[in-house]
Parts: C-alpha cells; sequence; structure tokens
C-alpha cells in the first residue's frame, strides 16, 4: 500500500475532522449516554437519578419479558436473515436466465428497496389485517383462521414476512452481481464435464458466491435486529403480548412508552455487545471458509 | 474414440448467418485443427460441436449420431477453453475429478486416472494446490488433464496456447502433439495461430468469415491454397500476390516486366501468387523480376528483404540467405521457381488452374 506523507502535522485531522465529528455525535456520544444512563435509575418523574451500578442489568436480564424478547429475536433474525437471502438468490438465478427483458424485470426487483419501512408495514398491514386486509378474506376462505391480532405464531409471520420482502431487494441486487462475475465458460465446463444445471449451480456457482453470501449474512442479521422496528411498529406494535417484541422494539417500549430510561439504556448496552460479538464471530469463524476468488 | 461428421452446419443469430454451411468428416482418432483469422466462426463451430452454441440447421454426428438437440454432457466430449475455466476453488485433484465424480466412477478408478493423468502432465506436485497458485502453464495442463481423465469419444480445444508465453507455446504444442500420438483421441483443435495449425494438424479446416476455405492436409495447403485468402493465411512471410496480365507463354507484371511462364492458365487479369521462399536470385541475362529493398529483417539463418517491384508499389518480400550483405536501397533480381506458381481469379479468389 501507498503511503502519502502530508507536509502539515494538522492537515489529515482537518480532513478526518467531518467524519469524527459525524461518528462522534452520532455514535460515540449516544452509546456513552446509553452506557452511563444503564448504570443509574431516575426517579419517576425524571427529576433525579441515583447511581446503581449493575443493578439495572440484573434486573433486565433477571426479567422473564427480556428473556421472551430474546427469544422472540432469535427466531425472528434467523427467519428473515434466512428467507431473505435465500429468496433473493433463487430470484436471482432465475433473472438470470431471462434473455429478453431483463434490465426490465430487475428494475422492477429492487424497487421495494425505496420504500420505507414503516410504509412497508403499513402495505401489509392493509393487506392482512384482520377485518380490513385485501387478503385476508380470501385466507379465511380457504380455511385458515387468519388473526394476526390475536395469533402471535400469525403475527410473527406476518412480520417476518414483511421484513423479508423488504429486504429481498438488497440482497437479490447483490446476488445478481455476484452471478454476473462469476466467469460463464467455468459454467460451461461444468456442463461438459456432465453437471446437470442444478449440480453445476450447487457445485460451482454457490461456493463461488460465498462472498456475497458471506457479506449479506453480516448485513441482514444487523438489518433483522435493528431496521425492522419500523416494520415491527407498524404492523404488531409487537403484540399480540409480546409475541413480536424484539429486542430493539423493547429498547424503544421500556424507554419512551414506559419511561423506564435506565431499564432501556441497560437493554441498549446489551444488545450493542450482542451485536459486536455476532458480527465477530461471523467474520472469526465463517468468513475463514469463504473462498474470495 | 468416434468420428464426427459435421453435415452443411449452419449457425444465424437472428437471421443473421455467421457460418455458411460447413461439411466435413472427422475420422476416428484424426487430429483436426479449424484455423482461421479472428471473428471468421472457427470457435462458434467448435461450441456447436461441444453443444454450447445451438445449430440453426445442417447436422452435427459424433460416434455416428446425431447430437444436435442432446446436452453437452450427453455427447461424450470434452473441451479445453482458452482461459481454462478451471473451479477456482478446487484443488487440481478436485478439478481433475470433478466429471469422474458426477459419472459415478468409483473412488479407486477415479485416483488411478487423475495419477495416470498427472505423471502424464507432469502435475504430481500440485494436486492439493488451488489453481490461482499455478503458473500459466500448469494451469494450462490441468485443463488438458481434466479433459483427457474422462476419456471422452472427442476431445475439443479451443485456442488452448493462446494465453502462453512464446516459450511455452512451443513446449506445449509438443506435448500435444506426443499426446495426441500416445491416446490418439480425435481431436479438434481451434487456433489462429498458423504455426499450431501447420505442426498439429492431420488435416486442416481453413475459415474465413464464416466459410471453410479450404479443408486438408497442411502441405496441401501450403502447395495448393484453394484461393488467395488461404494463401495469404497459411505460410510465413505471406506469400506475394501480385496482378499481373497473363497472355499466351508470358505474364506482364506490374512495372511492365514481362516473364515467360508456359504454366499460366488462361489469358487476361490474373493474381500471380510467389511465395518468398520461391523466388531465387537470377543468373546474368535470365529474365527476371527487378525488386528495390527498403529494408531487410535478419533472423539468423534466413533473412527476409522487403521491397517493392521497380517501377511499381506492388510490395514484393523475398527470402534471402542469412548472411546476405544486401540492405535498404538496394536492387535485386529474382525468379519465381515455376514448379510454384499460383494462380487466382482476381474476382471471387479462387485458385486457377492446377
Amino acid at each position: 500500500m501507498r503511503r502519502t506523507v502530508f507536509p502539515h502535522k494538522l492537515l489529515p485531522w482537518l480532513l478526518l475532522a467531518p467524519q469524527l465529528a459525524i461518528t462522534l455525535i452520532f455514535f460515540y456520544w449516544p452509546a456513552g449516554q446509553a452506557f452511563r444512563q444503564s448504570l443509574l435509575r431516575e426517579d419517576a418523574f425524571g427529576l433525579k437519578s441515583t447511581f446503581v451500578g449493575l443493578a439495572n442489568f440484573r434486573k433486565v436480564l433477571g426479567d422473564p419479558n427480556y428473556l421472551n424478547s430474546v427469544r422472540v429475536t432469535a427466531v425472528f433474525s434467523v427467519l428473515v436473515a434466512f428467507c431473505a437471502m435465500a429468496i433473493a438468490l433463487f430470484l436471482a438465478v432465475q433473472a438470470e436466465k431471462i434473455i429478453r427483458g431483463r434490465g426490465f424485470y430487475r428494475t422492477l426487483m429492487i424497487w421495494p428497496y425505496a420504500v420505507a419501512p414503516a410504509i412497508a408495514g403499513m402495505l401489509w398491514l392493509f393487506m392482512f389485517n384482520p377485518s380490513f386486509g385485501t387478503l385476508a378474506w380470501p385466507l379465511r376462505q380457504l380455511g385458515l383462521y387468519w388473526n394476526p391480532l390475536l395469533d402471535g405464531e400469525q403475527a410473527m409471520t406476518l412480520v417476518v414476512a414483511a421484513a423479508t420482502w423488504k429486504q429481498i431487494s438488497y440482497n437479490f441486487l447483490f446476488f445478481v452481481a455476484g452471478l454476473q462475475a462469476i466467469p460463464r465458460s467455468l459454467l460451461e465446463a461444468a456442463a461438459i464435464d456432465g453437471a446437470s444445471r442444478r449440480h453445476a449451480f450447487w457445485t460451482i456457482a454457490f461456493p463461488l458466491l460465498a462472498p456475497t453470501t458471506f457479506f449479506l449474512l453480516v448485513v441482514n442479521t444487523v438489518y433483522a435486529l435493528f431496521d425492522t422496528f419500523g416494520i415491527i411498529h407498524a404492523v404488531t406494535g409487537g403484540g399480540p403480548g409480546k409475541a413480536t417484541e424484539t429486542l430493539v422494539y423493547k429498547v424503544y417500549n421500556d424507554g419512551f412508552v414506559n419511561l423506564i430510561m435506565g431499564d432501556s439504556a441497560a437493554q441498549s448496552v446489551i444488545l450493542m455487545v450482542i451485536v459486536i460479538a455476532l458480527t465477530a464471530f461471523q467474520f472469526r469463524f465463517i468468513e475463514r471458509r469463504v473462498h474470495y476468488g | 474414440m468416434a468420428r464426427i461428421t459435421l453435415n452443411d452446419v449452419r449457425k444465424s443469430y437472428a437471421g443473421n448467418q455467421v457460418i455458411h454451411g460447413i461439411t466435413t468428416q472427422i475420422a476416428d482418432g484424426e487430429f483436426v485443427v479449424i484455423v482461421g483469422p479472428s471473428g471468421c466462426g472457427k470457435s462458434t463451430l467448435l461450441r456447436m460441436v461441444a453443444g454450447l452454441e445451438a445449430i440453426s440447421a445442417g447436422t452435427v454426428e459424433i460416434g455416428g449420431k446425431v447430437v444436435n438437440d442432446l446436452e453437452p454432457r450427453q455427447r461424450d466430449i470434452a473441451m479445453v477453453f482458452q482461459n481454462y475455466a478451471l473451479y477456482p476453488h478446487m484443488s487440481v485433484r478436485e478439478n481433475m475429478a470433478y466429471g469422474l465424480k458426477i459419472a459415478r466412477l468409483p473412488k479407486a478408478e477415479i485416483e488411478a486416472r487423475v495419477a495416470k493423468a498427472a505423471t502424464m502432465l507432469e502435475l504430481q506436485p500440485y494436486l492439493d494446490r488451488k489453481p490461482r497458485a499455478l503458473s500459466g502453464g500448469q494451469r494450462q495442463r490441468v485443463a488438458m488433464g481434466r479433459a483427457l481423465v474422462r476419456e471422452p469419444a472427442a476431445l475439443l480445444l479451443d485456442e488452448p496456447l493462446s494465453n502462453l508465453d512464446a516459450k511455452l507455446r512451443v513446449q506445449m504444442r509438443l506435448q500435444i502433439k506426443e499426446m495426441h500420438l500416445r491416446t490418439g483421441q480425435t481431436t479438434l483443435y481451434v487456433t489462429h495461430d498458423q504455426v499450431e495449425a501447420m505442426t498439429l494438424a492431420d488435416r486442416l479446416i481453413v475459415m474465413n468469415k464464416g466459410v471453410a476455405e479450404q479443408i486438408a492436409t497442411p502441405l496441401e495447403v501450403y502447395e495448393r491454397p484453394a484461393s488467395e485468402f488461404v494463401a495469404g493465411f497459411i505460410g510465413s512471410p505471406a506469400m506475394n500476390i501480385v496482378p499481373v496480365q497473363a497472355a499466351k507463354g508470358h505474364v506482364t507484371l506490374p512495372g511492365g516486366v514481362e516473364l515467360r511462364l508456359p504454366a499460366a492458365p488462361r489469358t487476361g487479369a490474373l493474381r500471380l501468387g510467389l511465395r518468398p521462399e520461391h523466388l531465387r536470385a537470377a543468373e546474368p541475362g535470365e529474365p527476371a523480376i527487378p525488386v528495390l529493398l527498403r529494408s531487410v529483417e535478419r533472423l539468423g539463418a534466413d533473412a527476409f528483404g522487403y521491397g517493392m517491384i521497380e517501377g511499381s508499389d506492388e510490395p514484393l518480400v523475398l527470402r534471402l540467405p542469412g548472411t546476405s550483405g544486401l540492405g535498404r536501397g538496394d536492387r535485386v533480381e529474382v525468379v519465381p521457381d515455376p514448379a510454384h506458381l499460383h494462380f487466382f481469379d482476381p474476382q471471387d479468389g479462387r485458385r486457377i488452374g492446377d
């Protein structure tokens, strides 16, 4: 790598300053605040706070509601990441086969990504609300007792579907690019070597897609953990009961609805640790098996 | 082992024909080279035999069976690609065994075949390496090995040496020739390199703009090129083509020189082909072609003189002895060897006469 030496000592810092300022103000400062707050307990009116050490953490980790939220988050994240990636890969492979109008289909596939999460959530709500949903009635006609307002599993299915739907576009884009980067001659060589299309996909294309898949795995996990707040808020509000209350949603609920700042801050800190650990784990153990061509 | 029959094979893209009906038979064990300039359709033709391109019209038979509608994997062929197309995430061993595993051969048999090919290609020390850890020549050998272990009915090679440097290319050329002698594999080989074509082929298919200009043995192509295109393409340096006026018993060259050539097949405007190696220095007093040299390339054993026929701007290339002291501005007189004259029709470029 080339090293550029600046004649002035201050100039590099000045050039970095805007980025550093943004990171400090919007990331380190709130994170520091959350950390500080997680060690304090506020009175009911928010007038004074007392230092309580790790009591908030002890309380949160002993709370069965919190453990339920961990379970909900795990189920939700795994389902969203897996479905969004699997469906996107399938669609990308299908789009590769199209000869005429390929660009048209690709553009259509990418549109949902431009939809804001809350609006995507409302869209799904309008389609599947048990009383006025456009698709709820046909579902009931099919003999399915459809009521995500009462049935936790159906509510989970609905938010997973909405969150997946929104992320498919993004994954699709990357998988299409990844597939295009695979030299055609490799698949031709496989075809001549006797591989069926399916076999060639699983033994040649899929392993060569590994860098893309790994990148998307990290991105999708973070997406499912954090960026799905809007969808959950619009579709189920964490309910029924606490069936779709993910960790992020619980942070919001406890902090801004129930105004238990200490608990909420402690949860934020735990969430931060979980994400850092998860990402580190992915890089440490999965990336090793990734072949960068 | 099988023979390949092409019967009026054509290819068109959206109504635009790029291969205009090629018919030939490749005998069992024969080494046939398809040669031509880039864009002549030679790779397309090979890919049609491989099943990677659809055949627009005509039939391709491999081993007596029409394969037009068969998938590549049902055709019992193996192919070596120009960029080798090695699977980058597999070791050399896995690359070679890939097709055998799909064919569900017993494990011991796969091992044996890979080992045999690796020994033949001197790849034993590299079996566990990934392709990216190999040099160009080694990659090329792996590609060959992957094709050979399958023991296919026919072996197809698409410019397999064009990515190698000159020295390695000569070495691999010899190795391919030797391998063919050893395995007796029916082989179809595509190249734009006339030296590869001449040295490897039992038979050549010289292609130009989607047409097979000539299908014959290398020597025949050299000695009796069927068209002006073939004459210019095979041979190095290329054959001189000079426009002449033929009358009974003699021809008139540009610059007004008259040569007594009883062999002219007809009178009128013709194009006369003279290979540089078939022009010799004239004896004193002999009617000859005067040439003004513009430059001389010395290759050691030989030298090539580039000049023009005196009194015209018609270029002419001569082969001179390596020790020749001639240089720019010198004037030489040369006489064509009457046994090696080629006449072509000025309209369609086809060979006239014998």
